[in-house]
């Protein structure tokens, strides 16, 4: 099989799809290497941005989609009802950057960096399959651990979670410490 | 009432006392603890004044403000940490991650530019045989079936039904009857010998159940004389 007619088969496998598909799913399919696969996906990106397609090939850590163009939002825009995209709160984002940044991290780490309990929030985020229970930690009362998904990675536009925006915590920490000192 | 629009955007403690820092504009590393503290619990007064919910965590940061205001009035020795210290790292590392999801907010409404589709439900048929072909069909075929459907209906119109009741061949009072009858020849019985007259199921149930009833009416009582032994039914004396 050559290289054109595969491009073709993941290109239409992608359409199917519409949700996020992971690339050992596609080598699967198409019976070859998962570097191969990616090796085609990462071609297809190009060729989509380099002749202005409507269309764009978005990757979150081993998952591939189909999505419009950003710049053509404002004209697809008019096709939605109102109001069904909705955000996170605003909780539920501070609850999502503890999470992303400190991962894995238990529900009382959390709960001690924002102040508030955050029981609701965590579920929640769960259902909506941007945080997964990651595991128990071997503490008393076994605490679950979460972390992010690969969902994550997509609703923020990510790549891998390296592509976080950097803390500035550490900066912070030392600012404090030094003043600190100065002021003893 | 103007306090509301800004006491609904706190998201817990950590998000007033910041706020409070911020519009004081006050030093974070040198925080006026006092002011902060009586400004801090005005805010939390007025919560509950509004009847709006106060949580436990609100109230905890308040004792924890007090806690700290007592402490900074006692003359404190050479290098014990001033006992602001928790505090600020606390609220500092809060202003990290609440800045990062100010960030992330921005990434998300960004990322919503760039629409996807749910997943589709992708489903064949995979007896092609079995699917429909409506081109040669005519509205005259769909009436037949209609008119044939209808003639079915009337045939199969429901008959008269007729039950039957069965009429009891056994009841438990009779059976009762004759247990005691039997007792009061024989004084002791076993259960084998009651139920050996007859084996149909209805009767074997019917006498089970009596024998059940008049055991509990104390007119017999089941004496065994060991662990998986016979049963003996023997005339409650009492009766």
């Amino acid at each position: 099989m050559d290289k054109n007619r595969m491009k073709s088969i993941i290109e239409s496998i992608l359409f199917a799809w519409g949700e996020p598909i992971k690339i050992g799913e596609i080598s699967k399919i198409l019976n070859i290497k998962p570097s191969m696969t990616k090796n085609i996906l990462s071609e297809m990106a190009e060729e989509y941005e380099a002749e202005n397609r409507g269309i764009v090939l978005k990757k979150a850590n081993e998952m591939y989609q189909l999505k419009t163009k950003d710049e053509n939002f404002t004209y697809i825009n008019q096709l939605f009802k109102p109001n069904t995209r909705n955000s996170l709160s605003h909780s539920a984002l501070e609850a999502l950057s503890i999470i992303a940044y400190k991962q894995p991290v238990t529900k009382i780490e959390i709960d001690q960096i924002r102040g508030v309990k955050s029981d609701y929030i965590l579920r929640s985020l769960v259902d909506k399959k941007l945080i997964a229970i990651k595991g128990k930690l071997d503490k008393p009362g076994k605490p679950s651990i979460y972390g992010t998904t690969d969902h994550f990675l997509s609703h923020f536009g990510l790549e891998s979670i390296e592509n976080l925006p950097e803390l500035s915590f550490e900066e912070n920490i030392e600012n404090v410490e030094n003043i600190m000192n100065e002021s003893d | 009432m103007k306090y509301i629009v800004h006491l609904n955007k706190f998201h817990g403690p950590f998000d007033l006392l910041f706020y409070l820092i911020e519009s004081n504009e006050v030093d974070i590393y040198d925080i006026p603890i006092y002011e902060i503290t009586e400004q801090y619990i005005g805010y939390v007064d007025t919560l509950q004044d509004l009847d709006m919910d106060v949580t436990s965590e609100f109230i905890l940061m308040a004792s924890t403000l007090l806690e700290i205001k007592s402490k900074m009035l006692l003359p404190r020795k050479e290098g014990v940490e001033d006992p602001r210290e928790d505090l600020v790292s606390q609220l500092l590392e809060y202003k990290v991650y609440k800045s990062v999801s100010e960030l992330l907010k921005t990434k998300e409404d960004k990322e919503k530019e760039f629409v996807g589709k749910p997943a589709e439900e992708i489903q064949y048929d995979s007896n092609f045989n079995e699917q429909l072909l409506f081109e040669e069909i005519s509205v005259y075929d769909l009436m037949y079936t209609f008119q044939n459907l209808l003639k079915n209906c009337k045939d199969n119109e429901p008959e008269e039904i007729i039950f039957e009741i069965q009429k009891d061949e056994f009841t438990i009072n009779d059976c009762m009857d004759i247990i005691n009858e039997k007792l009061d020849i024989l004084k002791k019985i076993s259960i084998r010998d009651i139920f050996s007259s007859n084996k149909s199921r209805k009767f074997i149930v019917t006498v089970f159940l009596s024998i059940l009833e008049m055991s509990k009416l104390k007119n017999l009582r089941l004496v065994q004389d060991y662990t998986f032994g016979e049963i003996y039914l023997i005339k409650d004396s009492v009766s």
